[in-house]
């Protein structure tokens, strides 16, 4: 186990090392010019001494060089205004952290439930409109996902009666109210939504944990939906006790219509890949040896068929991490699209600077995001293997493929 | 003669998967919105109404001004009307230009906010979207066998390299590369088929050469290939004639799946307006989002349904196929 693991983050940081580099010269390549360009007419003689002052005139390779330093140490690089990358990215991480958790949660759960019952199914009729409903999700155009949550949002939920988060403010044309636009307020380093990311997991885990002494002291196991209540109820305790309830639920409100859009948008995937693993699975010879010795049915499917399907699941959404964390930033900048119909909703997430970043080609943010969402899949994908060698003990000694390299 | 007997296997296969079936009888049909469209725009639909982009076709509605004043919205709606026409009177009839228009047998599908016909849009930006979805899938399927194939029969320092950069590659969030790349002055050589290309290489290349590889090398472990190295065959009929073959139906389902991503990326791509493409469903529903109706309450869905439903069908339509070589790569494995 310890070589494998050495060798696998050895390749890590191999690849690591690659893709910062890949991003730094398709940076340079696309992004022609630097950020001294913006103030073009106006700088003059001053633009060389910028240029000198944020170390842009150096050739390509010393700018690489001091780039993949300043990576190493962790930084990500520096904004053109000297702050570390990382400082920048971790004051808006929360927004997408909280909406990439729960939405992922949400999806891997009702996906593999779904994706469990249609593989085990035989009705082909039941199979077509599951995988056709599938697809669709997985196809779906993001900007008209959101632009439908956000019209369902005003009209059935009142978006407007919440306020102590969100300030209001009508475009007015001649009298006609075209369209809406929702601020949310600014939340640098908002404290309240560490403490809920935080609160979502440790009391998740603390609920899972429970199962255990539960089953040694009743020989019985908690009812999922008893469980959910109860991590519900933790959290509401939890926000009550730091007196922050009202916000925390209003946060909520709002975080739940990207969360809504991110979960339609990867569950499809979720539900096909299990589907198919479940497929393989009842054809396995333990499957008919368990019906030989007169299992229930539902047992089989749940204890020893559907966990083996979770693997290839867990693979394929972790090799497809970049996607789903690129379909996040996507659906949160929808959203902040002004229309003339719905709201616009301007999250403080990764989106928000990363799309600003771009229009002022302060290339290094841009740059800086693209290497935070490799570094998070690169990190992924080593928990990933350590977690299926524990599983499977071939993974180690080379006999099975990589999760990375399994085919759907 | 066993040749033969497998591609007759594949297809009994995909036949049986209605869903396959549906999804090429779905790209037929944008095929056939493809070749219709410039035959329809040289016969039937006159240029002045119907051309795509400079169209243009007034909708009038006659609507009665207020029926009778009662309250105060009734009174500003009256104003309203009486600074256009000061003579006009409570209860008359005026036609005005409402736009975006509703269905009608004129415009099937409705108008647009500046007055051009849906369905004559929608058929002409398929031809793009084609474009897009089949660069996509070629190079997918080119670069990717070609990768895995060379990485699986040259082993050592080859494969190597050409695995670390596919992992590297893969990392690589592709949708929002794309949208980096039309930010940036590529913007205006940001074609369709340019578009297709660079992310077929990013995206769907790297992840279909990692699962060929190891695909491939599975293949090539087995005695058959010793076999045929034993009667003598070089490298170059073993990878063409006995390799290949079998990677086909995973390739196929990565190339189809890869177009499937490219369709929806562009339509993002080109919703934000960053892509040199003028007409495309992304830029229909951005234009029906963005600009201002002339007197219309409620929301366009005309414009904004036909468009997003024809980039989801498009891009699903490959995807079912993919789903179809899936099952075929697993029933001949």
């Amino acid at each position: 186990m310890g070589r494998f693991l050495v060798r696998r983050i050895i390749s890590s940081i191999i690849t690591l090392f690659l893709f910062a580099t890949v991003v730094f010269f398709v940076a340079k390549v696309m992004m022609p010019g630097d950020f001294t360009n913006n103030f073009m007419p106006g700088l003059g003689d001053r633009r060389a001494a910028l240029q000198a002052e944020l170390g842009l005139d150096r050739s390509v390779f010393g700018q690489w060089w001091r780039f993949m330093g300043s990576f190493v140490q962790g930084r990500f690089g520096e904004t053109t205004d000297g702050r570390p990358i990382l400082d920048l990215m971790s004051t808006l991480l929360p927004w997408s952290l909280l909406i990439f958790t729960l939405s992922i949660t949400l999806a891997f759960l009702s996906g593999h439930w779904l994706g469990k019952i249609v593989g085990w199914s035989k009705s082909r009729r039941l199979k077509a409109v599951i995988r056709l409903g599938a697809v669709s999700t997985h196809t779906l155009f993001p900007p008209f996902l959101v632009f439908v949550l956000a019209i369902a949002w005003i009209n059935l939920a009142g978006l407007e009666g919440r306020s102590s988060m969100i300030s209001i403010a009508g475009v007015d044309q001649g009298g006609i109210r075209v369209g809406r636009t929702f601020m949310i307020l600014p939340t640098e380093g908002e404290p309240l939504l560490w403490q809920m990311a935080a609160g979502f997991v440790v009391l998740g885990i603390f609920v899972l944990a429970l199962q255990k002494p539960f089953r040694r002291l009743f020989r019985r196991r908690i009812p999922g939906w008893v469980l959910f209540l109860a991590w519900v109820g933790l959290n509401l305790g939890f926000w009550q006790y730091l007196g922050e309830r009202a916000k925390a639920l209003d946060i909520l409100f709002l975080l739940s219509l990207p969360l809504l859009a991110v979960a339609i948008l990867t569950i499809g995937e979720i539900i096909l890949v299990v589907e198919a693993a479940m497929d393989g699975v009842s054809q396995e010879e333990y499957i008919n040896t368990a019906r030989a010795i007169g299992m229930p049915e539902k047992q089989i499917r749940d204890r020893h068929a559907a966990r083996v399907a979770l693997l290839p699941a867990l693979s394929r959404f972790v090799v497809s991490l970049p996607f789903v964390l690129s379909g996040l930033v996507i659906v949160e900048y929808a959203f902040s699209v002004p229309t003339h119909y719905g709201a616009s909703i301007n999250f403080p997430g990764l989106s928000s600077v990363l799309f600003a970043s771009l229009q002022a080609r302060d290339y290094p943010l841009v740059v800086g995001g693209l290497l935070f969402i490799g570094v998070i899949s690169v990190g992924a994908r080593i928990v990933l293997d350590v977690l299926h060698a524990a599983l499977d003990p071939r993974t180690r000694y080379g006999q099975t493929d990589r999760p990375t390299e399994m085919a759907i | 003669m066993r040749h033969r007997s497998w591609w007759r296997i594949a297809a009994v296969r995909f036949k049986s998967n209605k869903l396959a079936v549906f999804g090429v009888v779905l790209i037929g049909v944008f095929a056939l919105a493809a070749i219709i469209h410039p035959i329809l725009m040289a016969t039937v639909w006159d240029r002045d109404t119907y051309h795509p982009v400079f169209g243009h076709d007034d909708i009038i509605v006659e609507k009665v001004v207020v029926e009778e004043v009662t309250d105060d919205e009734a009174q500003i709606q009256l104003m309203r009307a009486r600074m256009l026409n000061p003579f006009i009177t409570i209860g008359e009839t005026v036609s005005e230009v409402s736009l975006p228009g509703p269905f009608t047998a004129k415009h099937p599908l409705g108008v647009d906010n500046l007055g051009r016909d849906v369905l004559s849009m929608v058929l002409a930006a398929s031809t793009p979207s084609f474009v897009v979805g089949v660069s996509a899938a070629l190079t997918t399927a080119i670069v990717g066998l070609f990768v895995a194939t060379t990485a699986a029969y040259r082993r050592g320092a080859t494969d190597m390299l050409l695995t670390e950069v596919s992992d590297t590659l893969q990392l690589l969030p592709a949708p929002l590369l794309m949208v980096i790349l039309g930010a940036g002055p590529f913007r205006d050589s940001l074609s369709p088929l340019a578009f297709g290309v660079i992310y077929g290489v990013v995206s769907g290349a790297s992840g279909a050469a990692i699962v060929l590889r190891s695909q491939a090398l599975t293949v090539l472990s087995r005695p058959f290939i010793d076999a045929t190295r034993v009667a003598g065959a070089g490298a170059k009929q073993i990878i063409l004639k006995h390799l290949l073959p079998h990677l086909v139906p995973v390739a196929a389902l990565y190339m189809l799946i890869g177009a499937s991503g490219a369709i929806v990326a562009d339509g993002f791509v080109s919703f934000l307006g960053f892509s040199d493409t003028r007409l495309n469903w992304g830029t229909i529903i951005f234009f029906a989002l963005s600009l201002p109706p002339a007197n219309r309450a409620g929301i366009p869905w005309e414009a904004i349904v036909a468009a997003a439903g024809a980039i989801s069908l498009f891009s699903a339509a490959f995807y079912l196929v993919g789903l179809g070589f899936r099952d075929i790569a697993r029933a001949t494995d």
